[in-house]
């Protein structure tokens, strides 16, 4: 009972926080706030017997990823103002999005009854032991083609971020 | 664990965290918040893996998970490269003045 109260929590502090994310005007602001969020998602995955995924969570997103924003954000030197306001056709897009998620939710809440059992009696205890046997024999082969993702991703990310060949247009 | 959190639970805060990144991509016009936004969508989906993993029984929803953090961090690399590009060529990163694609 008390792991519903705690899954509750940082549930609220998640939705919150993500919130802030969409709304803040600041995007220094913006990215510590995903760092919120994101250890609050961790913390749901501690709730949920995944330590591995928590842990993957804070160390890769909260610590990598959201570093990189950050490092972004400063290099570019945006400002407050530099940041905007919410788009002309906000209003429309902002329904559009509410009527979207209550439909999503409707359609969710229909279908309640019909998920199958949980089936816990199959998950060990060591849940890092259990993830890893999985990543290094059943999925081997995604996970070597991962990291060759990560390699192109890396010189992509370095071939884009080049100093432009091409005049520049005025815009 | 003994007691057990309903998988609806999770359903539902990964739908919201999913309709409040959507939203962000709809709503502002900084690159840097849209791809915020995308990090929430994919940590919504990251989410319902480890929910369904729980769910199933085994870890197979776990490994996906760490598939998806690992696109994550492509699409971050990547999206942040092209935000820096961006900004080199039309001198901010507003989302209407990238309109080289518009017919």
């Amino acid at each position: 009972m008390i792991e519903l109260g705690f899954f509750y929590l940082f549930a609220v502090i998640a939705l919150g926080a993500a919130l802030g994310v969409i709304l803040l005007k600041n995007p220094v602001a913006a990215a510590m706030l995903l760092v919120v969020t994101l250890c609050a998602l961790a913390a749901e995955y501690v709730l949920l017997g995944a330590e591995f995924s928590a842990a993957i969570q804070v160390l890769v997103y909260a610590g990598a990823i959201v570093i990189l924003f950050t490092f972004v954000i400063m290099l570019l030197n945006l400002g407050q103002e530099e940041v905007g306001q919410l788009m002309g056709v906000s209003k429309w897009a902002l329904l559009f999005s509410l009527l979207t998620g209550a439909a999503i939710i409707l359609i969710q809440r229909l279908s309640v009854g019909r998920l199958p059992e949980a089936a816990l009696s199959t998950l060990g205890s060591d849940n890092v032991y259990e993830v890893g046997m999985a990543l290094f024999t059943r999925y081997l082969w995604p996970f070597e083609l991962a990291s060759l993702l990560i390699l192109l991703a890396v010189i992509a990310s370095i071939v884009i971020a080049k100093k432009p060949t091409l005049p520049a247009r005025d815009a | 664990m003994s007691s057990i959190i309903p998988i609806e639970h999770s359903l539902i805060l990964a739908f919201l965290l999913f309709f409040i990144g959507a939203a962000g991509v709809l709503i502002r016009r900084n690159l840097i918040t849209v791809l915020m936004s995308i990090e929430l969508m994919l940590n919504s989906a990251n989410l319902l893996f480890v929910a369904a993993s729980r769910q199933v029984g085994n870890v197979d929803g776990q490994v996906m998970m760490s598939f998806v953090v690992v696109i994550a961090a492509c699409e971050a690399a990547i999206g942040l490269a092209m935000v820096i590009a961006i900004f080199r060529r039309y001198g901010n990163i507003k989302t209407e003045f990238l309109r080289a694609l518009r017919g």
